[in-house]
This record gives structure tokens, C-alpha cells and sequence, in this order.
């Protein structure tokens, strides 16, 4: 259902947005006509950068994510001489108008390119995902590590949601070439190239938190904001859960308070949000 | 035009580096067949006929042949032959031939581009039908094969639907591999092997001879039971590229003794000394210029080289018996002369190149089986299997070699073709440029075309462009009968008292002009060659001997280097650079010339320059040699040659004058100065030469012998080495002093030239002229250098304009290292022309000399007789004689109580010992001193050069 | 080995291409809805992605200009485009290069007197690099700045020539880009047939300079004619929707 603009609504949206959005929420709107619990389509598409070992992009709705993961050689730590590296890192692409925003990483109000860093490589880590010995090659010499490189190419929404997907999908996504070790030397084999070893995966979902007009403990809370809905928005919750539909993070930013309930019923919609974006990994990695 | 994209990951090693190419298939690529409907435009037009003739008993039908790529590697002499035609080449049996022999992809690529040869290559790897993928587990050898089965299945379904010749031609695979004969006849393709094909042909039966023998996996290996296994085998190229990672093996290039056919050399660039590899089973069939990978042996077993003159005599007979020859050991004491040894594990590149040589004469010559002995003493015996032996008996004929099996003694090959006679001059001289890679074919028309139209006039136009130096009282001295004189000089008195000294240079630049035939082909050949009664030209005579001759009385274009010196010390105040016409008033022999100089009643101008220079000279000398200039000398013979019937008359040892050095200071300058001023014009791409110093090691020899003289040689440095050289000296024996320069010369470096860029300013040092900056640039008309650096120098003085190559630091390089081999092939084809006349030279005589021991065997003394400059081995049979004691730190030999020393006067006949027809040498015998017994002679070949 | 055959006598590139052929273009105009003006272009396995913002009001006073827009101009790769990582995606000194030449190209180009006192934001990014990357990128910010409605004297289109045995080829990929011939990249205004961007990476002989640049000229024509194609389809397609 879209709703059916006049030419004075559209007066309106043009001269003062906040209002407007904030009018149609509060009448339980949206203003590309989802309803509060409604997610945007989301695509997929696998490998299509061929000078990545894995890659991925991402699209929900407006928002845009591409995601190339690298191995390189490398020698481990000596703390933790069986483990290889996985270095994620989140960036936001010029080509998003960052500058000219001038909000930190383009329309995106909740997250920088830092704090998404942090947030993906913690429950890519406590997902249990990869098992980083298993990108050892030999103990104490030689490893692999994973360079995860995110470029946000458009943003127009929960950013964080498609980077985890972009993340899990490139991980999924890369080939290895094998290694074998030859008089200390590494031997990169030319013709074999084998997928990581991996586990459960996370999967994210975002919801936006706004206060309705007529009470404190009346909030209204939109799964998948659009970046004006974000900005009209205080806060934000980020439910990541793995693929077996297990809580592997939570986390909320501002905003009014939340009763527990509230909590429950985003976590039961992200749960069945992660069955549709596993789905949509399997279809695509088939 | 682009119909369809795939992508055909490659992934490369290095740092882990995943690389990705894209790959477009097309479905324009023409089949190449005339007439072909279904295809359109093909590049350079269609090379094969709709019906293709056939001779074929199996194949009655007309067919076009697609061999593949092992048929391609091996057969290659079959291809080359002008009676096979319309043959398909696909891109992926190219592509592998390229990588695995660059010079067959070379001679594959030649035949092509000759229309008259009707082969075409059919880029499967592009087009949209033929193009196989790779299978998941599939091998990149089995894919190929696939791939080239895939094109005969397409171009036999193609040229049923395009063709509307009836029946229409189909393709036949050629393939002694087995398993692909089996596959292709399973999908229904024609399949052939070259044997059975050619057996099958009703016309060209020599064919048969230029088929290689290539054992059949199978037929070896049932024999193998009852034969004899006399190699070890070779390690496969993965465990060899493994093992020269980790320093296990050492690469590097095989060099065969010319002295002794169970040792070589193995030249490894990161090693000082050479590794030798002694006896047949180390050497593992290697041939001399093959890459091998070698295995050292522990240092306690390093040996040094017997020292043994010996060469291969086995045959074919004694073949069962004779093979296990073994050398006696480097029974050394010396440890300077220990050299690292090792042996030959595995080949990583063979470097076979068609042999000039003879057949071994047999009793039966009408059986197949043959043995070839090469021209070359360093390639082992070849068997080769013909069926014209006994025309071929007592004529050299050309033969390459198609393997070297563990079972065999001896390598494999197949005849080539015939030159001639042996004895025949033409045919050994034919001889002697195959075997040294020189090219010698008439010019083509498309050279002669580019050639200045005749008469020629220098045009006004051209004369307003260059300073018109006609007044001036120039000269030209050289050797007598030059009619290639490429340099002139002049010589005058300026008013401010200094004096103006001219080097006029032929402007052969000025004709060759870059990207003509003319100039690539002069460009590939690289230099004149001197050979003892004839020379092949760079360029054609036109230029050579007239337009660019700088004769007297004629008007020419030359390039002149103008230099103000002072006349008291030769002090240069400026250099000048310019393009000249200039007017030679005299053309002078080297006698002449000093003539002039001495009769003090001659006061013309010539004579007036020659003085003056002669003077300039002097003082030039004397500088160079306080720098560290080495003065060194080889024996150096000029043939005084029968007009008429070519043949030799006499020897005359090549005398130096005073002007010969006049001449060469006068060069020597010019080409310094030019070096510089290209350098600072050009740092990267200046075309230069250098001298590299020797390495101290290569010496050992010279100061041994200089030691037993009692006499200490100080090698540190070019200068100490000229002084000390000076000093050793012998009232009695004059020679003395030449010999040891003789062998001074012979541990020297070769001198080469390179590209400014590629290496630091350090190592431009010419070690020999004790220059620090050295070029060539007097000679353009016998050295394609020269050339190079006239063209640099004429940009230079903004007289003339770059071109794209000129520039290619990168193509300067390839260009250097390919004049440094023709110059080398240049040399040892003079040296091989030389001991070729000498040959004749002797035939007919019988002559007593004196001579001196230049070096000491274990079984043989080596001699050289100052008169002709000429050298032999003179040898000593150890059966024969009870004692043969070989002193190795005097460097002398005793025999039966004589004792040889280095340096020894001894008196020799020559005389040309013919044993028969085959194998007539040019023999040394002792006549004094006297060796009881067996007067010590049996002889070998004049030394054509000596092994380093 | 031999050397790498770049061209083989049957006039065949190393990927299949003939020597003035171009790889496949394709682009996808307005992807992006927040850039006034967006284009994704591949050329071959050079994929790049370019927005454009603007003209808006200049964020920085000195950036203002009283007769013309002020240009502003990003390029950046990202870290996985190419063969071996790149540390940073912006910045480097070939970014800033790229920046500048990218920017002073479109600057030609650009009506800029018809917006005083403004700025026009050009970002522009590699996702995956097979040569021609800067000729590629000029090509998609063209698309980007035509989506974005701003007025411009021409298309402008680039292409890579090299000269491989004396035969210019057209629109390099990695390899030959990395091989031993010089490489020309030049940016033409079709119609006109004027050059607005023009550089020349190592030697390369005048006397060659005049067929490479040509046959770098013709290439452009052919780009021209396929991006006109690729923007009338599109503009059809937003018509009809």
C-alpha cells in the first residue's frame, strides 16, 4: 500500500521533513507505506568482485554495502601462536557523499565507521563464525589473515545490517588457495582452492526507537528505518542472532527507556527476520 | 563481434596474488580455408586450399594435417620441409611449443609467415566453438589434448557445412601419444602417427631421413631388460626447480671441452669458478650449451681437470666395449687448481641446434644405421639412422638431434640436408659460418632496394647542411688491399699556435636509415666478418666499398670528431663534433705511410699531418700506458691468397708499424670522446663498451709460468700488470716477453657492449684501454655499433632526429647482447677461417720450425710456432712411454728423461697428415730435442682457440 | 621463458581482443537515490562507481567563486580492488593525483559559469581494478554528471592506448597496462573531437605520438556512441516508468 500524496503533502514533506515523518509515524505510517514491522527487501548477490578472494554486495532497500575479504601471509602472534587474523574493517566510501553531509559517515546517524567496526568484529568473534585456528597453517610460523573490507557505497538505513550481511556473505564467499609448507618455505598451491571452515553465523537487525507525543512510556518502535525515519528517530536497537536462531548480541543506543517486553517482541522479530536473510544466503551461495 | 564473456581464473603465485583475466570468445575467427563460406574476413587471407592434394596410401581423401604440440617440438625438421603442405596450427599447441622452446616456436612461426607453405594458425583458444574449459581434476596437459581434439571435431564438422567441394576435406590429426590416438579415434577423429603417415606417402620419400627417432615409450622399455643402462636418469624439472630453491642444485650453462671429451664445465653466474663435471655418467648427456641443473660434490672430493688431451674416437662397433672409459682422477696436489665438481642431475633446457659435421666411414655404408661425428669436437657422436649413406660418405652434411636415451651411448638424430665435399673451400667455409651462426646469404632484393640510387652525387642541399672540410689535407692509412676504409684523419696548424686534429668517420648513418630492410638487416648481422680470402659484408658493397669508402680523391659524407690540442703535450683545449664532406687526398697502407714520415726530403702537406700526428700520438701512447693500458698480443697471420685459384700462397705474420699505432690513438680518442658526449646526452640508452676486470683466479696460470721464470707478476691492477709485464723480459729469448702476453691475453674478459642504463657508472671501466667511459664509433661500416652511436651522436648535435627504438633502454640491451654474439661468432668463425687456410696452406708442404711450449699436459705439450702463428698439441703416448712425469708446480713434463718446461724452445715439422679421406689434420712432430723411442708424435688438429 | 605475447601475429590480444577493440561496457545509471546524480560502470572487470552532489551551496567560503561552481573532485579504491590489498582506500599519492587530474578533466568540461558561488561534489571509487582505471573512471562520472541533470559541453570519454610491436591497442587491461609499452590515457569531447585530459605514462617517441593518440581518439568515438545508447535507453526506461 503506498500512500497517495497531495501536491500539499508533498509541500509539506519538501519544507519541513521532520514534521512530516514524524506526523505519519505517530499516525502509525510509513511513508513508503510499510507498516512498523515490515522489513524492505533485501538482495544478495556473491563473488562478484574477482579480484577479492570473497565478496559481497549488499542492498536494503537505498542502502548499499559491498564487502571484500583478502588473505594474505602472516606470522601469528606469540601469545597465541595457533591462531590466524581476521582484521575487519568498515568504511564509508567517498561516493557517499560524506563530505558534502557532513554527519558522520554520510546519513548514517547512529553508527561511525569505528564503532561499526568494533560492533561487527565482536559478534563475528562471539558467533563462533570462524574458528581462527582453523586459518593457521603451521603453529607458531605461519597463518592466514583475513583482511574484511566493507565499503558503504549508499546509505539509506540500518548501515549496520547489511555490513554484517556483507561480512558473513563475503566470509561464506571466499576461497583459499592451499598452503603447504615446504623447507620452511610456504608452497601456494596454484590449483586448489578450498572454502573457510565455518560456523554459526550472525545476522543483524535494527530497529528504531521513537517516542510517540502522547506519553513517556508510549514508544513506537520501526523495524528497518529509512535514514529520515533514523533522523527523525532517538534511538536504535541492534539484535544480532545467529543462523540457529540464538541471541549473539544486543545492543541499544539512546532513545527512551524500553520495557522488557518491547525488548522481547524485537528480538522474536529479529529471530524471523534471521530465518529470511538465511534463507536468502542459501539461495544465493547455492 | 564479441559474442560471449567467460572468465578463466589464473591465479599466479607470489605474495598470494589472485589475478584474474578476462577471456572473450569471438566467432570471427576464420578456419583459414579458401572458399569457406561460413567465414569472413580473414586477416591475411586464407592460407589453406579448399582441396588439398593428397599423396597419402592411408589417407585417400584430401585432409589438411594438425599435429600436435609434441609432434610440433620433435618433428620440426619434417614441418620445415618444403613438400609438407596445408597444416593447421592451433593457438594452443603454439602456445605451448613457445613455452617450452622459444627456438622452434621461432622456426614454427617462420614457416607460417611463408604463404608459399599454406600453414595456418587457428586461434582455438578465442573462438567461440572450439574453446575447451578446463574439467575440475583435469590435468593442464590432458585439457590441452583436448582442446586440440575439440578442433579437429570442429573443423571437420565446419568444413563439411562450408565447403561445397565434394567430398569435402577432412582433418587428420598427428600424434605418437597413445592415449590421445586412442580418445581421438573414440570421438571419431582421424589420427595418424608421423611414422606411419609418412611411410604411408607415395611421393617425398626423404621425408622418412628428416623424421626424428623417437623412442616409443613402450619399445624402450621392453628392451631395457636386455640393454644396457648407461645413464642415470634425470631428475624431473619440479624436483630441480625444487632443489635449486633450496640450493641443493645449482643452474647454470654446460660447456663441453674441446680437449677432452669426458669432461665439461658447468658456468654457474653466482660461482667464480666453473664446475667441472668429469666422466659420462656425471656429464648425463648433457651437450655443450644445454642449461643443466648440477649437484655438488663434497668439497673433499673436488678435483681439477686431468689435463688429458683426449678425443672420443668410440664408434660405432665398439660401442659395447669401449664406453666405460674413466678418467683417471685429478690426481692433484695443488690446491689452486681444485675446482668445485660435481654432476649433471637433470636438464632444464636443451640448446640443440642442427651439427655440421661427417659420417663415420663404415665397411657397409648401405646399412641404415650411421654415426655422425660434428664439426664442433665439443657435441658428442650422433647415430642417426638414413638410407643414403653411401652418397653422403666423404661430404658434410647437417644433422640435429632428437634425444638421448639412458640406453644409449650416444644421442639419436636425423639427417638435415647436404652442403658439400668435404675439403670442398666453399662447402667448409659454408661450414664454418653454419657453425658459428653467421648470417651470409646474398642481400635480399628488399635490402638492395634501399640502397642510394647510382650515380650517386653529393646534392648542394646536402653540402649546405655540413661543414664543407674539401680544402683540407686529409689521409686515410691502412692495411693494404682495404677497400672498406671507414676512418680518415687530418692535421693543421691553428694561428693561436694550438693544432686542429680531425677523425673523419664514413657517415653510414646517413644511409642506413632506421626501420628500413637495409638497416635490420645490417642490424643483424652485426658486423663484418673477416674471413682469411673473403668478407662477408655488413652491408652491401655499394656502401661498403665505394659510397661510404673514404677513398682518395672522392668526395664523401663523413662524420668528423674535431679536437684543438696543444702541440707540446696533446692537451685537448675542445672537442667538436659535426657532419662534414670531405675530399681524401691520399688512401695509404701503413708502409706507405711510416715511408713518408722517415724520408725527411718529403715536405707536402700528407706527410707534414703525418708527422705532426705521429707526434700527437707518441705522447697519447705514452699517457694511455701510464693509466694502466695493458699492451697484449695474440699471433695474428695474414694469407697471401692465389688470385686465381683462391688457394693460399703464403703466411706473413701481421708486422706493427709505428703509424698502425698513429691510426689507432687517433681511434682510440675519438671513441672515448664520443662516449662521453652520448653518455651526457643520453645517461640511459647510450650504447657503450666495457672491459670488465678479470678475476684474479684466471691469472693462476700466467703467474705460475711467469714463476718458473723467476719472474713475479703483480695482477692487482691493470697498471701494475702492464709494469710488471714490461720488466719480464729474457735477453736470449725475445719471444719470451710475447708469449707471456699471449697468455695475459687469454685470462682476460671478453669486452662487451651494454646500455648506459643498466648498469652503474663504476662498471663502464674498458680494463683493457684503462678508460673509464669507452664506445666504438670509428667503424660504422663494418660494425652495426658504430652505427647505433652515430645516430646517438648526430641527435646529440641536433643533426638528425630520434626514433622510437633509439631511445628503448630496453631494446639497447637486447640490441648489445646480440652484437656481443655475433662479434664472439664473428671471431671464432675469423679463427676457424684462419686454421682452415692454414690447413690448406700446409698441404702441400712439409715444413721445420721453431716453436715454443705454450703449455703443459699430462700426455701432451701444447705449441706455438711464432712464424705462422699457428698452434698444436703435440702428444705422448702413456703405453708407448715408461715415463711421462707431469711436474704441476714447475708446469712441466718429462718425457722418457726430456724435460718440457713452459716457455721451452723446441724445433717442429708440420706437415698436413692424411690418413684418409675423412680425417686429414695438420700435424705437429717433434724433431728436436729428440725423444728416444717413438719420437713422441701423434698429433692432433692446428688448436682452432684455445678453452678458457 | 619467452617473453609475454601481448599481440600474436594473428592479431589476437592476450584475452581474445583485437588490437582497437574495446572490452564490454555496460553501466547502471541512478542506482544510487541519495547522489543527485549516480553511475555504476564496468568495463570489463574494471568496475567503478560514481555520485555526484550538486550544486549545492559551498561548504567552505574560500571555495566560493563569483563567476563559476567550484569543482570538487574524489577518487578512491577500494582495499580489495586489486591483485595485491592496498593499504588505504583514499589518500595515497596516486588518489590525490588521480583527484586532481579527474577534477581539472571535468572542470573543462562543465558549464561551470551557469552556477556562481556553488559547488559540485564528484566522488568516484574502484570496487575492482583491470587497468584503464582513470579512463574508466572519467567515463563514469560523464554518466553520473548526466544523470545529475548538470550541463556540460559534451560527453567526455577516455580511453588506454599502448603500443604493442608498433600496433596501438585500445582500452588495456592489467597485463597490458603493466606491459612494456608506453601508455597514453586521453579524454576527448567526441563531438568537437577536442582532448581535455591527456597523459602519457613513460616514453613513448613523437613520432608514434600521432597514431596513438588517434587510435585513443577512435576509441573514444566507440565509447561515446555506446554510453549516448546506454543514456537514451535509460531515459526511455525512466520515461515509460
Amino acid at each position: 500500500m503506498v500512500l497517495s500524496q497531495t501536491k500539499m503533502d508533498l509541500d509539506f514533506r519538501l519544507l519541513f521533513p521532520e514534521e512530516f515523518i514524524k506526523q505519519i509515524l505517530d499516525e502509525g505510517y510509513r511513508e513508503d507505506g510499510r507498516s512498523h514491522n515490515q522489513t524492505r527487501s533485501t538482495t544478495l548477490t556473491v563473488g562478484s568482485f574477482k579480484s577479492a578472494d570473497g565478496s559481497a554486495v549488499v542492498r536494503i532497500g537505498g542502502t548499499c554495502v559491498a564487502c571484500g575479504v583478502k588473505g594474505e601471509l602472516a606470522n601469528p602472534r606469540a601469545i597465541s601462536p595457533k591462531d590466524g587474523f581476521i582484521v575487519l574493517n568498515v568504511e564509508y566510501s567517498l561516493v557517499t557523499g560524506s563530505e558534502k553531509l557532513g554527519a558522520i559517515g554520510g546519513g548514517e546517524k547512529f553508527f561511525s565507521s569505528q564503532s561499526l567496526t568494533q560492533i561487527i568484529q565482536d559478534i563475528i568473534h562471539s558467533s563462533k563464525f570462524i574458528n581462527l585456528e582453523h586459518l593457521c597453517i603451521e603453529e607458531g610460523k605461519i597463518c592466514w589473515s583475513l583482511n574484511v573490507d566493507v565499503v558503504v557505497l549508499s546509505c539509506d538505513g540500518p548501515v549496520i545490517d547489511a555490513c554484517v550481511l556483507a561480512a558473513v556473505s563475503a566470509l561464506k564467499n571466499a576461497t583459499l588457495p592451499s598452503v603447504e609448507i615446504e623447507s620452511e618455505k610456504p608452497l601456494v598451491s596454484m590449483a586448489t582452492r578450498n572454502h573457510l571452515k565455518t560456523g554459526q553465523y550472525p545476522l543483524m537487525t535494527s530497529f528504531a526507537i521513537h517516542k510517540k507525543e502522547v506519553s513517556d512510556t508510549n514508544i513506537g518502535v520501526l523495524v528497518d528505518p529509512t535514514d529520515d525515519e533514523a533522523q527523525y528517530c532517538t534511538g536504535i536497537v541492534c539484535i544480532a542472532v545467529t543462523n540457529d536462531q540464538k541471541l549473539t548480541g544486543l545492543y541499544k543506543y539512546g532513545g527512551p527507556a524500553m520495557t522488557s517486553d518491547d525488548i522481547q517482541k524485537c528480538i522474536r522479530k529479529a529471530k524471523k527476520q534471521a530465518t529470511i536473510l538465511v534463507k536468502l544466503i542459501d539461495n544465493t551461495m547455492k | 563481434m564479441l559474442t560471449s564473456k567467460t572468465f578463466v581464473k589464473k591465479t599466479k603465485k607470489g605474495n598470494v596474488l589472485k589475478v584474474v583475466r578476462e577471456h572473450y570468445l569471438r566467432d570471427d575467427v576464420h578456419c583459414g580455408v579458401r572458399d569457406c563460406s561460413l567465414c569472413k574476413d580473414c586477416p591475411d587471407g586464407p592460407s589453406l586450399d579448399p582441396s588439398p592434394l593428397t599423396h597419402s596410401t592411408l589417407c585417400q581423401y584430401p585432409h589438411f594435417l594438425l599435429p600436435d604440440t609434441n609432434i610440433c617440438l620433435h618433428q620440426i625438421d619434417f614441418l620445415e620441409d618444403p613438400s609438407v603442405h596445408n597444416v593447421i596450427l592451433t593457438q594452443v599447441v603454439l602456445q605451448e611449443v613457445r613455452n617450452i622452446n622459444p627456438g622452434i616456436h621461432r622456426r614454427l612461426r617462420d614457416i607460417v609467415s611463408n604463404k608459399a607453405r599454406k600453414f595456418y594458425v587457428f586461434s582455438n583458444e578465442h573462438h567461440k566453438e572450439a574453446y575447451v574449459e578446463r574439467r575440475e581434476n583435469e590435468g593442464a596437459n590432458d585439457r590441452n589434448d583436448r582442446a586440440i581434439r575439440a578442433c579437429c571435431q570442429w573443423y571437420n564438422i565446419h568444413l563439411a557445412k562450408g565447403l561445397e567441394t565434394t567430398p569435402p576435406p577432412r582433418v587428420i590429426l598427428l600424434t605418437n601419444d597413445r592415449e590421445n590416438k586412442r580418445r581421438a579415434s573414440a570421438a571419431g577423429i582421424e589420427s595418424y602417427t608421423v611414422l606411419e603417415y609418412v611411410q604411408s606417402l607415395t611421393v617425398s620419400s626423404h621425408l622418412l631421413d628428416r623424421l626424428a627417432t623417437i623412442a616409443d615409450g613402450e619399445d624402450s622399455d621392453k628392451s631395457s631388460t636386455r640393454k644396457k643402462v648407461y645413464f642415470p636418469e634425470h631428475l624431473a624439472l619440479s624436483v630441480i626447480q625444487r632443489g635449486l630453491k633450496t640450493g641443493k642444485y645449482l643452474q647454470g650453462a654446460f660447456r663441453g671441452s674441446r680437449e677432452n671429451y669426458l669432461e665439461g664445465f658447468v658456468s654457474i653466474p653466482s660461482l667464480e669458478k666453473w664446475v667441472l663435471v668429469q666422466g659420462l655418467e656425471n656429464m648425463n648427456r648433457a651437450v655443450h650449451d644445454d642449461v643443466v641443473a648440477v649437484e655438488l660434490f663434497p668439497e673433499s672430493s673436488w678435483t681439477s681437470p686431468c689435463g688429458i688431451i683426449e678425443a672420443d674416437l668410440t664408434s660405432n662397433k665398439e660401442e659395447e666395449e669401449t664406453d666405460t672409459a674413466q678418467l683417471p682422477a685429478g690426481k692433484t696436489s695443488d690446491p689452486s687448481l681444485v675446482q668445485p665438481t660435481g654432476k649433471v642431475v637433470g636438464i632444464i633446457k636443451r640448446n640443440w641446434r642442427p651439427y655440421c659435421g661427417t659420417l663415420l666411414p663404415l665397411q657397409d655404408m648401405k646399412g641404415f644405421r650411421h654415426t655422425f661425428v660434428p664439426a664442433e669436437r665439443r657435441i658428442p657422436r650422433i647415430r642417426i639412422e638414413t638410407r643414403q649413406g653411401p652418397n653422403l660418405l666423404g661430404k658434410r652434411i647437417m644433422v640435429s638431434i632428437d634425444a638421448w636415451s639412458r640406453l644409449a651411448r650416444f644421442p639419436s638424430g636425423h639427417f638435415v640436408k647436404e652442403l658439400g665435399p668435404i675439403g670442398d673451400r666453399e662447402t667448409e667455409n659454408e661450414v664454418l659460418l653454419l657453425e658459428h651462426d653467421v648470417p651470409h646469404l646474398p642481400f635480399s632484393p628488399a635490402v638492395l632496394k634501399d640502397l642510394p640510387q647510382t650515380p650517386w652525387v653529393i646534392t648542394d642541399e646536402e653540402i649546405s647542411k655540413r661543414l664543407d672540410l674539401r680544402h683540407l689535407s686529409i689521409c686515410s692509412v691502412d692495411p693494404p688491399g682495404c677497400t672498406d676504409i671507414d676512418d680518415a684523419l687530418h692535421y693543421r696548424e691553428l694561428d693561436n699556435g694550438n693544432v686542429e686534429v680531425g677523425v673523419h668517420i664514413a657517415d653510414v648513418s646517413h644511409f642506413i636509415r632506421p626501420k628500413t630492410a637495409l638497416d635490420e638487416e645490417a642490424s643483424n648481422r652485426g658486423t663484418t666478418v673477416y674471413l682469411a680470402e673473403k668478407r662477408i659484408d655488413m652491408v652491401p658493397e655499394l656502401l661498403s666499398s665505394n659510397l661510404c669508402s673514404l677513398r682518395s680523391g672522392e668526395e664523401r659524407l663523413a662524420f668528423s670528431v674535431l679536437w684543438e690540442m696543444s702541440p707540446d703535450d696533446a692537451h685537448i683545449v675542445s672537442t667538436r663534433f659535426v657532419k662534414t664532406v670531405i675530399e681524401s687526398k691520399e688512401s695509404l697502407t701503413y708502409a706507405e705511410a711510416q715511408m713518408k714520415i722517415d724520408d725527411k726530403s718529403l715536405r707536402d702537406d700528407v706527410t707534414t699531418s703525418l708527422r705532426g700526428l705521429n707526434s700527437l700520438a707518441k705522447i697519447l701512447k705514452g699517457r694511455r700506458l701510464e693509466a694502466g693500458a695493458l699492451t697484449l698480443a695474440s699471433p695474428e697471420i695474414r694469407f697471401e691468397i692465389d688470385s686465381e685459384t683462391h688457394d693460399p700462397i703464403d703466411l706473413i705474420n701481421k708486422e706493427l708499424k709505428e703509424t698502425n699505432s698513429l691510426v689507432e690513438e687517433f681511434m682510440l680518442l675519438a671513441n672515448v670522446s664520443v662516449a662521453e658526449a652520448i653518455y651526457e646526452a643520453f645517461p640511459d640508452c647510450a650504447l657503450l663498451r666495457r672491459h670488465p676486470p678479470p678475476p684474479t683466479s684466471n691469472y693462476d696460470i700466467l703467474l705460475k709460468a711467469a714463476k718458473g721464470k723467476g719472474f713475479d707478476l703483480i695482477v692487482d691492477s691493470a697498471k701494475s700488470l702492464a709494469d710488471s709485464l714490461e720488466m719480464a723480459r729474457i735477453p736470449d729469448n725475445e719471444y719470451f716477453n710475447t708469449l707471456l702476453r699471449i697468455m695475459a691475453t687469454r685470462c682476460m674478459m671478453q669486452a662487451v657492449y651494454f646500455c648506459s642504463g643498466s648498469i652503474t657508472y663504476k662498471e663502464y671501466h674498458h680494463y683493457g684501454l684503462a678508460a673509464p667511459i669507452y664506445t666504438h664509433f670509428t667503424s660504422p661500416i663494418r660494425r652495426y655499433s658504430d652505427i647505433i652511436v652515430h645516430r646517438l651522436l648526430a641527435v646529440s648535435i641536433d643533426s638528425d632526429v630520434t626514433y622510437p627504438l633509439l631511445l628503448d633502454k630496453h631494446h639497447t640491451q637486447q640490441l648489445s647482447n646480440h652484437l656481443n654474439h655475433r662479434h664472439k661468432m664473428a671471431q671464432y668463425a675469423q679463427r676457424s677461417s684462419v686454421s682452415l687456410h692454414t690447413h690448406l696452406f700446409f698441404k702441400e708442404k712439409d715444413k721445420v720450425e721453431d716453436g715454443f711450449v705454450l703449455l703443459v699436459r699430462r700426455n701432451a705439450i701444447q705449441v706455438i710456432i711464432p712464424a705462422y702463428g699457428i698452434e698444436g698439441s703435440i702428444f705422448f703416448d702413456e703405453h708407448g712411454q715408461s715415463a711421462l712425469q707431469y711436474d704441476e708446480s714447475l708446469l712441466s713434463l718429462t718425457v722418457s728423461g726430456t724435460k718440457f718446461c713452459l716457455f721451452d724452445k723446441v724445433v717442429v715439422r708440420i706437415a698436413v697428415e692424411k690418413k684418409d679421406l675423412q680425417t686429414s689434420k695438420l700435424a705437429l712432430c717433434l724433431v728436436s730435442p729428440v725423444i728416444s723411442g717413438s719420437n713422441g708424435v701423434e698429433s692432433l688438429k692446428a688448436k682452432k682457440k684455445k678453452h678458457k | 621463458m619467452a617473453d609475454f605475447e601481448y599481440l600474436s601475429p594473428e592479431g589476437l590480444r592476450s584475452d581474445g581482443r583485437r588490437p582497437q577493440e574495446l572490452r564490454v561496457l555496460s553501466c547502471n545509471i541512478s542506482h544510487c537515490l541519495q547522489a543527485d546524480g549516480s553511475a555504476y560502470l564496468q568495463q570489463g572487470n574494471t568496475r567503478v562507481i560514481a555520485t555526484v552532489y550538486g550544486p549545492h551551496d559551498v561548504s567552505r567560503r574560500s571555495e566560493a567563486q563569483h563567476d563559476k561552481a567550484f569543482i570538487n573532485c574524489q577518487f578512491s579504491m577500494a582495499t580489495f580492488s586489486t591483485s595485491e590489498r592496498k593499504k588505504r582506500p583514499t589518500g595515497d599519492k596516486s588518489c590525490l593525483e588521480t583527484s586532481l587530474a579527474l577534477k581539472k578533466t571535468f572542470e573543462a568540461a562543465i558549464l561551470t559559469d551557469t552556477y556562481p558561488h556553488s559547488k559540485i561534489d564528484i566522488f568516484v571509487q574502484i570496487l575492482q581494478s583491470d587497468g584503464s582505471d582513470k579512463a574508466v573512471s572519467i567515463n563514469a562520472i560523464t554518466m553520473a554528471l548526466i544523470d545529475a541533470g548538470i550541463p556540460m559541453k559534451d560527453y567526455v570519454c577516455a580511453t588506454s592506448v599502448t603500443l604493442i610491436n608498433d600496433t596501438p591497442i585500445v582500452d588495456l587491461n592489467y597485463f597490458e597496462e603493466r606491459g612494456p609499452g608506453p601508455e597514453l590515457i586521453v579524454g576527448t569531447l567526441p563531438k568537437s573531437g577536442k582532448i581535455v585530459f591527456l597523459q602519457v605514462n613513460s616514453r613513448l617517441h613523437i613520432d608514434n605520438m600521432e597514431k596513438v593518440l588517434k587510435e585513443g581518439m577512435n576509441g573514444n568515438q566507440r565509447v561515446h556512441t555506446i554510453l549516448d545508447t546506454l543514456i537514451k535507453k535509460h531515459l526511455e526506461k525512466s520515461i515509460l516508468t
